[in-house]
């Protein structure tokens, strides 16, 4: 025997109440040596022991009234029994595919037929059943939960559009599960109603699915399962693919090259497909595309954006009869040309022997990705004594190139300038103070370095040493990214000399601040750049200077790329991506003093919503998590400036390849369903009697006899009605 | 509310020192009270005016001179005595019953139903034997326990008060049968008095009444209930003992009851009344937080009253 309602059973710890109050009474009952007892009841009088059973047979019968009531409300199932009765009510979750694949939900989409197949079996089921719908896009948010309005379900299902994102097939059956276990019939039905898109059903997720079905089947009352395949949409589907851009910052008037793919699903080609590019609304070009058969054609182009700030770029193609992946939008940022201040530890009137002279040289550069065309970093050096808050106010990076040290009121002021969102970058150099470095830039790992400078490595052995390599492969970072492809930028690299500067370790026992992350690393097991998030802002400590005396970097093509997107990471930040796909959150990691407040979410069906962001560690963090709709997302920082998220329909569903046939009969074999593909199979054989019998309305019986019985008895023994308190 | 204790109601061996004070006590003003009455109440043998000629009995050594009737001894030569009405013998008879549930004593009440019933007969004694009336005694409850028959001597008073006070109330209540078993013992027709709460079967009751009367008694009925047996006044889960029945119990809310008990106790009374009324008993209601002199005031007077 089990319960559906097994934690109701408690309640039947309220039989002690009755014993309690016995207790309670017989010690504080009163006594009367009394003369006139046979005028106290017109019955001849009770003897002890008659007097005592009475006694015992009321306080069993109220002992048992909230007991069987607490088993009568836990609705006890005896499995063995079959139910018998058809038309008792049952619980049924819905798993309702509405994924992008199911089409526009036309009578003959794949939508259409299972909301048809829904709806029927909605109609079939006996009046108070409890139904749930959980839409396989977001089984977090079922459309009703344990409703007994079959009305509403249905009208729920029947109002459900296909979705921008794919099918989450294995959290669904989750979901499924943890609704059966908590359902109060003893009939328990589960049906599927999908297109089974091979592109849902991934391979290295089966076991994870088949061990849901076996925790299905394992629940105490063992639901049956139907399963109804709607066949695939027919029409052939053409999507845009991809858009691909470069991820670096750029600046007003550089030039930017956007690829797009389209890619034909269908087993036809398609001739003629119109391809068009939108720039901030506006229309830029349009060709015709042919495509062969399963296959994708690469198109381009390259424009210039003349205003800082976000900027839209979509591609469409013809649309069909899937138009939610007919169109790609993606957010490019413009940004405004960087200051960069160059504090020069070591001036030199000669040509390029002063601290600066080649980062100076490297962020004027034209001839690179980023900068081609105009410039992008506006630089100014100046000498250490010049650092201070009017400088800082100036800048978005900060480069200590070879500085010997500061007093305590630049150091202060430069921690707070990196602590609200600035870049530094550390050159060590000649002239450094080790031990002052160490102490107050490091600081046991709360200061701005990430490491300490250890022991000038030329010197440390008191011989010169063979110039060790950079370790390869590089580590994925968004400044070496662009040297990962052949991974032989720096191949040639000679140091003469450097210091060995490692991470300090977690463990080290002393607060080692966040953990620092290598940007390139030697093969001596120094590392060559380490990088550092202090609080908004980036910290980038060098191991050499970038000067010729302590190795060749400078006069090395990767030198000025290197040096450019340093420089613009430590300005920029590693700001989220403000493309992403429908469904994935949105992150936003901002300066700390927007900690405690929050930023306006503007959806694209203009619904307004409030994140608040929390402070963590040194960052004000919030996340947005309702981008199920695809579109362009305002958000509204607390200070009022704006930046636009592009939220596109996931590519999954494009393929509308349905699963074998084998793999759908292995998995409704592990169900123990059958696979319908009409809603009167559907119906039919979701239809059964049951696995178990319901003793509920016997004890509501036995429950109303026995508070009968009791009335009867206490009236009888002459006992007040309120000792059955 | 507290338990009652029936205070009063130990044996004669736990009141060895205290019995001869209480009995001196209850002498006392039993001798008080009567004289208070016999002022006013009663025809008294020495007021003389009021005595009234019954008959002449021949004059035997030990008789008074004075009460010679001379005018007679002219007439026939011979001594007569002159006898008065007043002076003809009463044989009065107390039956106190000493149950157990006469030891009832409510919370509110002075003492206990069984010294009430003792301190009235006492009362009555004295009375009666101020009168020159013989006074017995016959104590019971489901049995008989003491008899005393009558007797018109003022040391009568002392052995009335020691058998009074030597038994102590126990046992179940029987009253109808006793009296039935006790009504030889009875002799000729006198006036019995029974001191009792009467809780026993009416019908047995009035039963031995008749019986009674049959034999030409006179019955005085002193019907002795504590306050709390008329109110009921408990409150809160209650275990009723019986103080008759060891083995006997009621365990229940007083306040569900109160409304059977008091309906029971009327149809009782109303039972008990209406039976002495048709077989010319007379029923004195007493309560016992009631002072004793009222009661017998009350008696007194309407005892006057049918004369």
């Amino acid at each position: 025997m089990t319960f559906l309602n097994a934690t109701l059973l408690a309640g039947a710890a309220a039989g002690g109440i009755p014993v309690a109050i016995h207790l309670l009474q017989r010690r504080q009952r009163k006594v009367v040596r009394w003369g006139a007892m046979q005028l106290l009841s017109q019955r001849s009088p009770k003897r002890n022991r008659t007097l005592q059973l009475d006694h015992l047979l009321l306080l069993v019968l109220r002992t048992a009234i909230p007991v069987v009531l607490a088993l009568c409300m836990a609705k006890p199932l005896i499995s063995g029994l079959p139910s018998g009765d058809d038309s008792s009510p049952a619980s049924l979750v819905v798993l309702f595919d509405d994924s992008g694949s199911m089409g526009d939900g036309s009578a003959g989409s794949p939508l259409g037929q299972i909301k048809a197949a829904g709806t029927a079996l909605l109609k079939a089921l006996p009046r108070g059943s409890e139904i749930s719908v959980i839409p396989l896009t977001d089984p977090d948010a079922p459309l009703v939960e344990r409703t007994t309005d079959a009305g509403l379900a249905a009208q729920r299902i029947l109002q459900r559009t296909s979705q921008a994102s794919a099918a989450r097939i294995n959290e669904s059956l989750d979901a499924a599960a943890t609704l059966l276990t908590r359902s109060h019939h003893a009939k328990r039905r589960l049906a599927l109603l999908s297109d089974f898109q091979a592109s849902n059903w991934p391979a290295a997720l089966e076991d994870a699915r088949l061990h849901t079905v076996q925790r299905i089947h394992a629940q105490q009352v063992t639901p049956r399962i139907s399963i109804f395949q709607a066949p695939p949409a027919t029409t052939p589907n053409t999507a845009v693919e991809s858009l691909d851009f470069s991820r670096l910052p750029i600046g007003p008037d550089q030039k930017l090259r956007f690829t797009a793919t389209i890619r034909n699903y269908g087993e036809k080609p398609r001739n003629n497909v119109q391809v068009q590019w939108v720039i901030d609304g506006k229309k830029l070009s349009s060709a015709g595309m042919d495509i062969p058969p399963k296959q994708g054609v690469q198109t381009a182009v390259e424009t210039t954006f003349n205003a800082p700030g976000p900027h839209s770029v979509q591609v469409s193609a013809d649309p069909d009869s899937l138009p939610f992946d007919d169109t790609l939008t993606a957010i490019v940022t413009v940004h405004p040309p960087i200051p960069v201040l160059l504090v020069n530890g070591r001036a030199s009137l000669e040509a390029l022997q002063g601290e600066t002279d080649f980062l100076e040289i490297a962020l004027q550069s034209k001839n690179s990705p980023l900068q081609s065309g105009s410039s992008f970093f506006q630089t100014a050096v100046v000498e250490p004594g010049a650092l201070g808050a009017k400088s800082l106010a100036q800048t978005r990076t900060v480069v200590l190139a070879g500085v010997r040290t500061l007093n305590t009121q630049q150091v202060r002021e430069l921690e707070a300038f990196v602590k609200a969102g600035g870049g530094l970058i550390f050159l060590p150099g000649q002239q450094t103070e080790t031990v002052w470095t160490n102490n107050v830039l490091h600081n046991n790992g709360s200061g701005l370095l990430p490491a300490p400078l250890s022991a000038f490595s030329a010197e440390k052995t008191g011989q010169r040493r063979a110039s060790p390599s950079v370790s390869k492969p590089y580590p994925k970072h968004p400044v070496t990214e662009a040297f990962q492809p052949s991974e032989s930028a720096f191949d040639g690299l000679n140091i003469k000399a450097w210091f060995a500067i490692r991470p300090v370790p977690r463990n080290a026992g002393i607060d080692a601040g966040p953990a620092a992350g290598n940007l390139l690393s030697l093969d001596s097991g120094d590392v060559l750049l380490l990088e550092r998030k202090y609080g908004a802002g980036t910290v980038i400590q060098s191991a050499i200077p970038f000067n010729a005396d302590w190795s060749n970097l400078p006069t090395r093509p990767a030198f000025v790329p290197l040096v450019q997107r340093m420089v613009s990471f430590c300005a920029i930040g590693s700001n989220p991506d403000p493309n992403t796909e429908a469904g994935r959150p949105l992150t936003f990691q901002l300066a700390p003093r927007y900690g405690g407040q929050s930023l306006s979410v503007t959806t694209p069906e203009g619904k307004s919503n409030r994140v608040h962001l929390q402070l963590v560690g040194d960052k004000a963090v919030g996340e947005f998590t309702q981008t199920r709709i695809p579109g362009i997302y305002q958000i509204a920082l607390p200070d009022g400036e704006t930046q636009p998220y592009a939220v596109n329909p996931t590519r999954e569903e494009s393929a509308l390849d349905p699963l074998e046939g084998a793999a759908i009969a292995a998995f409704a074999k592990a169900c123990g369903a059958e696979v319908s593909t009409s809603a009167d199979g559907l119906v039919s054989s979701a239809r059964d009697t049951g696995q178990g019998r319901e003793i509920w309305r016997p004890l509501v019986w036995a429950t109303l006899l026995l508070m009968l019985a009791e009335l009867l008895l206490s009236q009888r023994f002459s006992l007040p009605r309120k000792a059955a308190r | 509310m507290k338990p009652p204790t029936p205070s009063g109601d130990q044996t004669p061996g736990s009141l060895a020192r205290r019995a001869r004070h209480r009995l001196l006590k209850l002498q006392l003003l039993a001798r008080q009270l009567v004289e208070g009455f016999s002022t006013g109440l009663h025809r008294s043998p020495q007021k003389g005016a009021s005595a009234i000629f019954k008959q002449h009995r021949p004059y035997v050594t030990g008789d008074e001179v004075r009460r010679i009737d001379w005018q007679l001894f002219a007439r026939s030569d011979r001594f007569y005595i002159r006898e008065f009405e007043q002076e003809t013998s009463l044989r009065a008879t107390l039956l106190v019953d000493l149950s157990g549930s006469m030891a009832y004593a409510g919370a509110r009440a002075p003492q206990s139903k069984a010294a009430y019933a003792r301190s009235l007969a006492m009362h009555l004694a004295t009375l009666l034997i101020q009168q020159q009336d013989s006074v017995g005694l016959l104590t019971f409850d489901s049995k008989l326990r003491d008899h005393l028959p009558p007797s018109a001597r003022p040391n009568h008073l002392k052995l009335l008060a020691n058998a009074l006070e030597r038994e102590s109330p126990a046992g179940e209540t029987s009253i109808g049968s006793i009296l039935t078993a006790a009504a030889p013992k009875l002799g000729r027709r006198g006036i019995l008095i029974l001191i009792s709460d009467c809780l026993d079967h009416s019908e047995d009751l009035l039963q031995a009444f008749a019986r009674l009367k049959a034999k030409q008694h006179e019955i005085v009925v002193f019907h002795i209930l504590d306050r709390d047996e008329i109110e009921f006044p408990f409150e809160g889960w209650t275990r009723f003992e019986s103080l008759e029945r060891s083995d006997e119990y009621l365990e229940s809310d007083p306040s569900a009851l109160r409304k059977t008990y008091l309906e029971n106790l009327a149809a009782f009374q109303s039972q008990l009344s209406s039976g002495c009324k048709r077989q010319k008993v007379q029923l004195c209601p007493v309560v016992t937080d009631e002072p004793s002199e009222s009661v017998l005031a009350r008696f007194l007077v309407r005892r006057q009253s049918r004369r």
